[in-house]
């Protein structure tokens, strides 16, 4: 037999990965200035300590707290190409399911069916993320609960010294290394808690819980190890506290349940409580508030939604090894009117095992899948790159390379982290994804500018603007043409660029006036 | 003396004091209420009825269904004869009475009436920012619909389910949310007949739960008995799910965790699973599903989160009372007590007689120093209920319209549409207000493209032929028609704005105001 034994398990990630691959898009604009900030970190060899990407802001102190990242993603980006920074962000995806997998199997005691059930009904929600510095968070969360919960089912407390390692890198590739600290110390929490309320004779589990209460403390300690030292313990409150937190940015705020996917999320929480509340195991301290505050963080801000999945999911089958699946199996024995009361009796014909054969159905399943992606991938590539530039303004950014366009310009909000990507150091733009660098008071006069608030016109001629690319539904794009001062020069009917009325502008508008490109 | 004050237990105190503080510190910041009460006064003036649209010129005549008319014949009553304050008891009322059932569904299942009052009291919080609107009427339904049933589930008082149809009858004339109402109704008598069907412990016997299905079938039927008959049934869902409301209007979409109300309603559903999953009685389904489903419904739409709260406070009080720290076998997945839907014994209630003077001294001290507080800060508050009114509502720029006479084809923003209605109708008519059946949904699409400055705004906006402009200062379509030069601001608060077209009839006031 040329070919290994492939089970079901590495099947599904195999076929994981490859979607991952293939849909792999590039529409979060985040994405292209944290490859610029790589590439002028690689070059200049030093991290910056101020904005040199706006004009706006030029030299205001900026906090680099996922320079490791940045400078990663621009060498698979230089080695590997938008192919590289795919298959980068398709592994790691395919590590946080397999984690995951990995800690529910354990639970489940070997159970490979019900372990890939549930990491695969969890995470199913975690596959839209796109290649962003968070992708280390969601790997090393997955890490740290499978840690985490070794120790506390399995007594496992060899490895937990991985803890403090993994924050120290943690801490320089995102500002959400805050969420690990907050996930050991609410787990050391509930463990303490659960001893003293119930276990405090069992000596061996003091000394384990004081191990882990140290390691605890060492993570904290690790996560002075950046270039900032201890200022960076404050950038996540400071986060936190800004408006443009608080559902002025779309990733920031609550689930829509309108749409299908949130409404998918609901359900999948639902589940949850339903197993919490009806399996026969009552859930300890640690249990209770490790999924609950992590559900509670998913609600207040849809980014959070793929931690709360994978907290939830291990809870979820310590659930079902306590003898859930076992009482459905009776509920649904009494539905189909069959004796209830052993359900180990209730057998399906189709879970008979294949034996040799599940290994050739497995590599077939990996060869069609890849097949039928292979084949899809030219149609696809269109779909994505027409549905990229909804989003990004790819065909305006040509049209101001094209036509040698410079000046100060005025952008919207999302648009900025392209235009950094595709015109630095040629141009600063106004305004770029980086909220938490520009502050409250300055993303709240670009969107009067971009809504045409009534103080529009003051802010915007404080800036001196000779250039402006806006959505074509922009209010200000609207105000601009009928003030009569800024021309249409570009217009694919989603992205737009308006040229200011003056000499050095002059030839282009001249050319496109008229009859705006769109291409 | 002291034995001359009627008896006052902690739980009247505590809702009388809600209550006080509600009337004290009304909303009248909401636009729907102003053209309901506009609605309520029409109706009872004009005969025969119009079978359209009255109040906006572009959707004159537009068939509109009068599924609310009960109510806004009560808040125009109440209104006229009360004025604002009325209005405010009203409404004050209604949530103190939705609260006091609430109390009663949390002290029945706790056995302790303080604990059940903090229960209510947190379940009841979210009614704080509650309106004079009809729906306030579906929330004391529905927590008396509640009633009946938790009643007869638990206390075996079926002679009480009588009272079914009539709520329902009440409420299909009320409110469109009657639906809901039905919705808790079966979904009750769902589970139930599933417990029953299964011989789960505690199920209802068959003949008790055929009393309960007949009931509801009566209060199914009895819902006919509107001025729409069973077109009213469709209504919701074409109103709801078709007009797309949902997608636009900010009640209708799921709630943003970063406001301190909805922050305290997540806190209080992740507390109530919290509770179910740690108290060892495990709940039966309809325990379950009852508050489930209306939490999913909460997480929908903003506007269902009172109901959410007033339909998990009575389980979630009957596992508190139960939920005790775990025994170390729980820990290990001990065995657990199998006690699911198990009737309580009937008369549960604490009568615990107030027989201690000091604590009737007490209470109405607490009372009385609450009242005295209440009363002192009104003036501020009254102040600061007005500023609010005036922030959201154009105040200022109507009576301008009033003072000036000022006529014409109107653009206003949706915000607008009510408060515009009650003060300028029959002078003056609309171009869109709260009522959103009467649209297609691209209407609303049409009014948010005018406002919000889209490609296409002036073609749309030629097209009505407007005269004049009201509405925010910070809308892009002022800023758009002052750049184009064809209306001039002849007022403006900061807030909100009104615009002539530069036509002769307004010349005067252009040259006054402009």
């Amino acid at each position: 037999m040329i070919f290994s034994k492939l089970g079901l398990a590495p099947t599904v990630l195999i076929l994981i990965f490859l979607i991952k691959v293939v849909n792999g898009q590039f529409d979060d604009p985040d994405f292209y200035w944290h490859l610029k900030t790589g590439e002028y970190i690689v070059a200049h060899g030093v991290l910056p300590q101020a904005d040199l990407f706006s004009y706006t802001n030029l030299g205001r102190p900026w906090v680099l707290h996922e320079w490791l990242f940045q400078v990663l993603i621009y060498l698979v980006h230089g080695w590997g190409g938008d192919w590289g920074v795919k298959v980068f962000v398709a592994l790691m995806l395919t590590a946080c399911f397999g984690l995951c997998y990995t800690i529910c199997k354990k639970i489940l005691a070997g159970d490979k069916a019900k372990a890939l059930i549930v990491a695969l009904w969890f995470c199913s929600i975690i596959t839209s993320v796109s290649p962003r510095p968070h992708l280390f968070t969601f790997l090393f969360f997955s890490l740290f609960l499978y840690l985490l919960l070794s120790f506390k089912y399995f007594g496992e407390t060899s490895r937990l010294w991985v803890i403090p390692l993994v924050m120290a890198l943690w801490v320089n590739l995102h500002g959400g290394f805050f969420i690990g600290l907050v996930l050991v110390w609410l787990f050391i929490f509930g463990e303490w808690v659960t001893y003293y309320l119930a276990e405090r004779s069992a000596l061996a589990r003091r000394r384990g819980l004081m191990q882990l209460t140290l390691i605890g403390v060492a993570a904290l300690l690790a996560t002075l190890a950046n270039p900032e030292f201890i200022r960076h313990w404050l950038y996540p409150f400071q986060v936190i506290g800004m408006e443009a937190s608080k559902g002025m940015i779309e990733e920031w705020r609550s689930p829509d349940f309108h749409q299908p996917i949130f409404a998918y999320w609901l359900v999948v929480v639902t589940s949850f409580f339903a197993a919490m509340i009806y399996s026969p195991r009552k859930p300890d301290v640690t249990e209770l508030i490790v999924p609950l505050v992590f559900v509670a963080g998913a609600f207040m801000a849809r980014r959070n939604i793929p931690l709360a999945a994978l907290a939830m999911a291990p809870f979820f089958a310590v659930y079902m090894r306590a003898g859930l699946t076992d009482s459905l199996k009776n509920f649904l024995a009494r539905f189909r009117k069959m004796p209830s009361g052993d359900a180990s009796r209730i057998r399906v014909k189709a879970s008979q095992p294949l034996g040799k054969y599940e290994y050739v159905m497995n590599w077939l399943l990996v060869l069609v899948t890849l097949l039928s992606l292979f084949l899809i991938y030219p149609e696809r590539q269109k779909v994505m790159a027409a549905s990229l530039n909804k989003i990004i303004p790819v065909k305006a950014t040509d049209f101001i390379l094209r036509e040698g366009i410079k000046g100060r310009m005025f952008n919207t909000y999302h648009y900025g982290g392209y235009l950094i990507y595709r015109l630095y150091p040629q141009q600063l733009v106004f305004i770029d994804g980086r909220a938490d660098m520009y502050g409250d008071a300055f993303i709240n006069e670009a969107l009067a500018i971009y809504g045409g608030s009534s103080q529009w016109k003051s802010y915007f001629d404080h800036y001196g603007i000779d250039y402006v690319i806006c959505e074509s539904e922009s209010p200000l794009r609207q105000l601009l043409l009928t003030e009569g001062k800024f021309r249409l020069v570009f217009d694919d009917n989603m992205h737009s660029v308006l040229l200011h009325d003056m000499e050095k502008y002059r030839a282009i508008i001249n050319q496109y006036a008229g009859k705006p490109a769109h291409g | 003396m002291v034995n001359r004050l009627p008896k006052l237990s902690l739980g009247m105190v505590v809702l009388a004091i809600a209550f006080m503080a509600k009337v004290l510190a009304p909303h009248f910041e909401d636009p729907d209420f102003y053209w309901h009460i506009k609605t309520g006064e029409y109706l009872l003036s004009s005969w025969p009825l119009p079978k359209g649209d009255i109040f906006t010129y572009t959707h004159a005549g537009s068939p509109w269904v009068l599924h609310e008319w009960l109510a806004q014949i009560v808040l125009y009553l109440v209104f006229a004869a009360t004025g604002y304050f009325g209005t405010a008891v009203l409404v004050a009322a209604m949530c103190a009475f939705c609260g006091w059932l609430t109390y009663i569904n949390c002290c029945k299942q706790m056995n302790n009436p303080v604990h059940a009052i903090i229960v209510a009291l947190v379940c009841s919080f979210f009614f704080i920012t509650e309106v004079p609107r009809p729906h306030l009427f579906s929330f004391a339904y529905f927590v008396a619909t509640l009633f009946l049933l938790l009643e007869f589930k638990y206390f075996q008082r079926d002679r009480l389910l009588f009272l079914l149809p009539v709520i329902l009858l009440l409420w299909a004339n009320t409110h469109g949310g009657f639906f809901i109402g039905l919705v808790l109704l079966f979904l009750f008598c769902g589970c139930e007949w599933l417990k029953q069907r299964f011989k789960a412990k505690g199920a209802i016997d068959a003949t008790r739960l055929r009393k309960l299905g007949l009931w509801s079938v009566a209060a199914l039927v009895i819902t006919l008995v509107n001025p729409q008959h069973v077109y009213l049934w469709w209504y919701p869902i074409e109103a709801i799910l078709l007009s797309g409301a949902t997608q636009t209007i900010n009640e209708w979409q799921s709630p943003s965790f970063h406001v301190l109300i909805t922050q305290v309603f997540l806190a209080l559903v992740l507390f109530f699973f919290a509770v179910q999953a740690w108290t060892r009685r495990r709940p039966d389904i309809t325990e379950l599903a009852v508050p489930m489903v209306f939490i999913a419904s909460a997480f929908v739409s903003v506007r269902n989160m009172p109901l959410a709260a007033i339909a998990l406070a009575p389980f979630l009080a009957m596992n508190l009372t139960r939920a005790s720290l775990p025994a170390k076998a729980a820990s290990n997945g001990g065995a657990v007590v199998s006690d699911r839907g198990m009737a309580l014994s009937p008369g549960t209630i604490s009568q615990k007689p107030l027989t201690d003077r000091h604590e009737q001294i007490l209470n109405w001290v607490v009372l009385v120093v609450a009242g005295a507080a209440l009363a002192f800060s009104y003036p501020a508050q009254r102040k600061k209920q007005e500023a609010a009114v005036a922030t959201y509502m154009p105040v200022g720029a109507t009576d301008f319209l009033i003072a000036n006479h000022i006529q014409g084809r109107m653009f206003n923003s949706y915000q607008y549409g009510g408060y515009l209605i009650f003060r300028l109708y029959p002078a003056q008519q609309v171009f869109i207000y709260g009522w959103v059946e009467i649209y297609q949904d691209s209407f609303m699409q049409i009014h948010d493209a005018i406002l919000q400055g889209r490609p296409n705004w002036k073609a749309l906006f030629d097209r009505y032929d407007i005269d004049y402009v009201v509405c925010e200062s910070n809308a892009a379509l002022r800023q758009l028609l002052l750049q184009e030069g064809g209306f001039r601001l002849v007022f403006d608060d900061g807030n909100h704005s009104i615009l002539l077209k530069d036509i002769d009839k307004f010349k005067s006031l252009i040259a006054r105001h402009g």
